[in-house]
């Protein structure tokens, strides 16, 4: 007679029993994470075991989206703000003076040039943990002289984990990347850079010639990365910039022959565009292959009609400086890893989950062209909270583990005002 | 899935207060840890299940048996006339039946799904815990569970200051 292999020793049945439940606690409600790791020093012992984090990102396996970034201006100053969509929130949610210019795995970037020690900071709402970059000088001047002379030098920055095959579900804490971007209408120029965290220095700068008269980029676009290719957007619809932070190489794309909207992001390794037509989403996947870009599978239309009310759905015009402006429904963010686009409509901010159509509305209407939407999972919370509670006692297997991540948490932090 | 009219192979699952059950061995495969050990070739006729009581096994093979995709396999609901919807609505009410059971069987159960790795029955054994998490406060919670608080009142304090949103 056989039986099946034995128990884990380290468990009792209970705790096999306590840890399923807990891994099934849905990711967009990290209140009852917290909650949950309240309740006994078992459970909390559970929670902020690494393995469990690891199980609970493989069981859940998309990252929810726990709010977006937009910015707002002032009369006298802008402000980035974090919006929450579910339960967390961020120690701080406005900053004032910066500028939110991307997110991607679990990290946002902000243009922060009124930091003494950082022209770009990296943050990690979770965590709270912040990462200022300077520029070189040469990055210096570029951005001094777009923000001059506006129409002169556009330029778009990405951030992005920097390991190779990571799979981002909990990469919060290794090296990232900065990818730079930026076109010179007068000189007729595109050119890159990117900084790496690691190597805590900026690349040599690249260039092409642009390729067109106009070729300013989309500063209130989204970027795209795939692999070590970051795509940025340039103003006209279709025409796209490759940065290939691998290799080193800048390449124009010009997609105006395959008409697919605006550029939101990436997902499986495919760009992603949408664009809004009536009372539909339009979602396109294009690949960058050894053919150029070209679609993969078919466009994506998800019936708007029976899941918005009506007012989100009319379109109105009103004038801007002697041009029209569209106030219908348009596409703003995506969340890359989640599946979920922002509308901002006449009646408020919808989340539209692609794959189901289904939808929610997280803000009153917004004057905003675009939001960055934040995805990640929550669960690295507790070991900064409640771990110091944890080590005092003396208990568990992992507080030593887990006292080096506190104690990396302390270390780094950037002296910011 | 094709049913196999004749010659069903059978299974002897055995708990430790010295039960037998004998299942369909399409049954007992719902739990991949069998699985595994069926297609490893590491069963021959007999397998015992440690830590599980024939109370518990027993209630592990009816879930087991209902929902094992075969039609036909136990004559109970599943038939070709009756449409996939109402065959899924049918298999929510039996299970909403099933987990009326109270706290301590509840665990029992999750523990015996989490050791043979039957995931439908630990989705719904945990979804009531999840719940009770999501909807209380925490001393609520405490009390529903039956679990002791161990932290000291400042440890608590200090928790509930830090994460106010997750209190509130």
């Amino acid at each position: 007679m056989n039986s099946p292999p034995p128990q884990r020793s380290r468990h009792t049945l209970v705790d096999d029993a306590i840890r399923e439940i807990l891994l099934r606690i849905p990711p967009d409600d990290p209140a009852s994470l917290v909650r949950a790791s309240a309740v006994c020093t078992t459970w909390l012992e559970t929670i902020s075991d690494p393995a469990f984090f690891r199980d609970y990102r493989a069981f859940h396996g998309a990252s929810p989206v726990l709010g977006y970034l937009h910015n707002k201006s002032y009369e006298s100053h802008g402000v980035a703000r974090f919006d929450p969509t579910g339960a967390f929130c961020p120690p701080v949610r406005d900053r004032r003076n910066w500028h939110a210019a991307d997110s991607r795995h679990g990290r946002v970037l902000f243009y922060t040039p009124r930091e003494k020690h950082a022209d770009f900071t990296v943050w990690d709402p979770i965590t709270d943990r912040r990462w200022g970059l300077l520029t070189d000088p040469k990055l210096s001047e570029i951005i001094e002289t777009a923000e001059d002379q506006q129409e002169e030098i556009t330029w778009m920055a990405a951030v992005l984990c920097a390991q190779d095959g990571c799979d981002h579900l909990g990469c919060y804490d290794g090296p990232f990347l900065v990818a730079f971007a930026g076109s010179n209408e007068l000189e007729r120029t595109t050119f890159a850079s990117f900084y790496s965290s690691e190597a805590a220095e900026w690349s040599k700068m690249i260039s092409i010639e642009n390729p067109n008269a106009t070729s300013a980029m989309e500063e209130t676009g989204h970027t795209a990365v795939v692999g070590n290719k970051v795509y940025f957007p340039r103003k006209w619809s279709g025409r796209i910039v490759m940065y290939d932070v691998g290799e080193q190489e800048l390449s124009a794309i010009n997609l105006q022959d395959q008409p697919c909207g605006k550029l939101m992001g990436e997902e499986d390794g495919a760009l992603v565009f949408a664009s809004m037509g009536g009372s539909k989403l339009y979602v396109r996947l294009m690949e960058d292959g050894p053919n150029g870009v070209v679609a993969r599978g078919q466009r994506r239309v998800v019936e708007l009609q029976t899941s918005l009310p009506p007012s989100a759905l009319s379109s109105t015009y009103w004038m801007v400086r002697k041009t029209f402006v569209s106030g219908g429904p348009s596409v703003v963010g995506f969340a890359s890893g989640a599946g979920v686009i922002f509308l901002n409509t006449e009646a408020g901010l919808f989340t539209v989950e692609v794959s189901s159509g289904q939808t929610k509305k997280v803000h009153r209407k917004m004057f905003v062209q675009t939001v960055i939407p934040y995805v990640s999972f929550y669960s690295r919370e507790h070991v900064r909270i409640l771990m110091p509670l944890q080590s005092k006692r003396g208990r568990g297997d992992h507080s030593h583990e887990l006292d080096t991540v506190l104690h990396d948490h302390a270390g780094d932090r950037m002296p910011l005002p | 899935m094709a049913t196999r009219e004749a010659g069903k192979k059978m299974i002897m699952l055995k708990s430790p207060d010295g039960m037998e059950f004998e299942v369909e061995e399409a049954v007992a495969m719902e739990s991949q840890t069998i699985r595994k050990m069926i297609e490893d070739d590491c069963a021959d006729t007999a397998i015992l299940i440690p830590n599980i009581n024939s109370k518990i096994l027993s209630r592990v093979i009816e879930y087991c048996n209902k929902h094992v995709p075969t039609t036909g396999a136990t004559g109970a609901a599943a038939s070709d006339t009756v449409a996939p919807a109402a065959l899924a609505e049918d298999l929510k009410i039996w299970d909403a039946e099933f987990i009326k059971v109270n706290r301590a069987t509840r665990f029992n159960l999750i523990q015996a799904a989490s050791y043979l790795n039957i995931k439908g029955l630990l989705d719904l054994t945990s979804q009531t815990t999840i719940d009770t998490i999501s909807d209380n406060s925490l001393e609520e919670i405490r009390s529903f569970l039956s679990t002791k608080n161990d932290y000291l009142p400042e440890e608590e304090q200090t928790i509930r200051r830090e994460n106010q949103w997750a209190f509130q």
